[in-house]
């Protein structure tokens, strides 16, 4: 079956014309002696050619005609122009300037404002701008953490990987070292972010980060204070995998930790933040449905309720930012995830291959079609993953949080419910392959983690089951173990005490 | 002087280009990401609006259609997050009539009847896929654009294409 899988793959990308010369040649060979690709390819492309005439035939043509462009690129350049001329150039009051006026037109074109800032524009200012550099510096890498003076080279065998990767490392923290590497390159992709009081820092902060495929380092970054374009903060990694990071260690005044951070709405200079201060922070994760898996962490330190959030989209992040926005304590801080991930990040990846088993033909028996067992399957795992989602935030609840306050109880409340519901339904979608479960009670309380327990062992079991190529298994057992586990996680969930 | 207008020509003529030839391509992707045509044409002007924006800045831009049909679909998503209402477009709803957009080649109306359905099962990546490939867009700049790897990109390229094959067969 999988050979036959990674055929069609192979065929595809011949069809599309994706495959290098030598690998299309063998496939051009191959397809000489062997029907049965001839056939697929033929048909494959017959389909794609029916998919494409009927999703245009069947999707609304534009309902005007296009507007001219040309007039709206020029109106951009008269606003271009307009921002140049406000204030001199290199100078961070225009850049601050700038950048609100960009976020303005931002608005107006509903960019994302991440986007707006070039990495070449923003270095040459940063470089031009560079007035006393950093006196003493930390160093981070996989294996140790060091302080020492920055202008002191030192570490021979950190500065030999610097040097073959061609970047100065007798100037850490200088924009125009970074932008001597970065020219330097060819090929080169860059992205600038905009950061609001990023961890333990106060304050905007630009970050540009290189990537590259040439040389040493695989990608750059630079944190870069808004306020006078300074550089805080470098991060390195090398194509070795190695990593070394490296900030700049604050004399200034600028990075007081006994500042609280900021809350907008209400500054409250108090010390440290309270479990109910990071309570409140789940309740208004919840408020939004943000606690059920989305990739954002909380801890609270001595300073804040530290939230972060990996690669939320701009509305999301929005969202995030009004629900934290005003609670006193947190800091907030946003990371986006590289643009494109590599293969196998994917968990589509993982179900990929059709299942063939005897749980697989039983189903085909029981459901009609293939396209029936398709829907079985994607709503029965569909509907575990929501119930898993639901157990992770429970155990989460009881793994952080002691003092029965109302809002806990709340919380656990609301997931509990759902969880139960869920449970329901899917005994309901996986009723023609088991028959019903009826659960019982256990004798004793169920905590969180043995509920969450519960939830895993049955999500594994079904993901085995329904979407797993070779699962070898009888379909009587593999059925009486998904019925089994089934029942434990329904007693579970009605025997839960949080 | 001389220098800024010789980078606006450039600007210009690259973003002028394509949206003759992209625009509707874009289009036509937003509209089946489930934006109501009005919205989708607006989104598709503006990401040309974006791309002259973002080469006047200097900012260089790897692969120009890749970026183009990104900016589109975070630009739909970002729409759809606002407004809970939208929602895919769903192929299985459509009439099927005499189309004016299969001109080419009339088709069964039973079996495209079959292949809307079957559109309608895959899942969004697949359709995504699907679409992003019909636009014209190579493996990678359709991996950039859904965020995934190429393999990935050929994987659901697979499914899609074994589930439509089922079906209009």
């Amino acid at each position: 079956m999988s050979g036959v899988h990674s055929e069609e793959l192979v065929l595809l990308s011949y069809l599309d014309g994706e495959l290098d010369a030598k690998r299309t040649d063998e496939v051009r060979k191959h397809l000489d002696s062997c029907y049965e690709c001839r056939a697929f390819l033929t048909e494959a492309r017959a389909t794609l050619r029916m998919h494409d005439e009927a999703v245009r035939g069947s999707l609304p043509a534009p309902p005007r005609a296009w507007a001219e462009l040309r007039p709206l690129l020029d109106d951009l350049d008269a606003e271009r122009r307009q921002l140049r001329r406000t204030r001199p150039l290199f100078q961070p009051a225009w850049w601050a300037a700038a950048a609100a006026a960009i976020a303005m037109v931002a608005i107006v074109l509903r960019l994302s404002t991440g986007q707006t800032v070039s990495a070449a524009e923003l270095l040459a200012k940063a470089s031009a701008q560079e007035a006393a550099p950093a006196e003493r510096i930390e160093v981070r890498t996989s294996k140790r953490s060091f302080i020492r003076a920055a202008r002191y080279g030192g570490d021979p065998e950190l500065a030999a990987m610097f040097r073959l990767a061609n970047f100065d490392w007798e100037r850490p923290l200088r924009a125009r070292a970074f932008a001597e590497w970065r020219n330097g390159l060819s090929e080169k992709h860059d992205e600038v972010r905009v950061l609001q009081n990023p961890a333990a820092r106060k304050g905007s902060y630009y970050r540009i980060t290189t990537k590259t495929p040439e040389g040493g380092l695989s990608e750059v970054s630079v944190t870069i204070r808004a306020a006078d374009l300074r550089p805080v903060e470098e991060r390195f990694q090398f194509r070795n995998s190695e990593w070394v990071e490296i900030s700049e260690i604050a004399d200034q005044p600028t990075q007081d930790p006994g500042v609280a951070p900021p809350s907008l709405a209400k500054p409250n200079p108090s010390p440290a933040p309270t479990e109910a201060d990071e309570l409140r922070v789940f309740e208004a994760l919840h408020r939004i449905g943000a606690d059920l898996g989305e990739p954002i962490e909380v801890r609270r330190n001595a300073a804040s309720v530290e939230v972060t959030v990996l690669g939320a989209s701009a509305s999301r992040e929005r969202e995030i930012r009004d629900a934290i926005g005003g609670l006193p304590h947190v800091s907030l801080r946003i990371e986006q995830p590289q643009a494109v991930r590599g293969p196998g990040n994917q968990s589509a990846e993982a179900s990929a291959e059709t299942p063939s088993g005897p749980v697989h033909s039983r189903l085909l028996r029981l459901m009609g079609s293939a396209a029936n067992v398709d829907a079985f399957t994607n709503a029965a795992l569909e509907t575990s993953e929501g119930i898993l989602a639901r157990a992770h935030a429970l155990r989460q609840l009881a793994d952080r949080f002691s003092e029965p306050h109302d809002t806990l109880v709340n919380l656990t409340a609301d997931h509990h419910r759902a969880l139960r519901d869920g449970v329901a339904r899917l005994n309901g979608i996986l009723q023609p392959l088991t028959g019903g479960v009826e659960a019982q009670r256990p004798a004793t309380t169920v905590d969180a983690r043995a509920l969450l327990g519960a939830a895993q062992r049955l999500d594994t079991l079904l993901t085995l089951a329904l979407a797993s190529p070779n699962q070898r298994d009888e379909a009587d057992e593999v059925v009486a173990r998904i019925r089994r586990a089934l029942a434990d996680l329904e007693g579970a969930s009605l025997g839960f005490k949080p | 002087m001389l220098l800024s207008d010789a980078a606006k020509n450039a600007a210009d003529s690259i973003v002028l280009r394509l949206y003759e030839e992209a625009r509707e391509d874009v289009y036509y992707y937003v509209v089946s990401l489930g934006l109501p045509a009005a919205q989708a044409q607006d989104v598709a002007q503006e990401v040309f609006l974006k791309l002259y924006m973002q080469l006047r800045q200097g900012e260089e831009i790897r692969s120009v259609r890749g970026w183009i049909f990104r900016v589109a679909h975070n630009e739909a998503l970002k729409w759809k997050a606002k407004d809970k209402r939208l929602s895919d477009w769903n192929p299985a709803l459509e009439p099927v009539s005499d189309a004016p957009g299969a001109e080419k080649r009339m088709l069964q109306k039973e079996s495209r009847q079959r292949l809307n359905e079957a559109l309608a099962d895959l899942s969004p990546q697949q359709r995504q896929v699907l679409q992003l490939r019909a636009a014209g867009l190579r493996y990678r700049e359709i991996a950039d654009t859904i965020g995934v790897g190429v393999s990935t990109v050929n994987e659901f390229m697979r499914r899609g294409v074994a589930r439509l094959r089922k079906a209009v067969q």
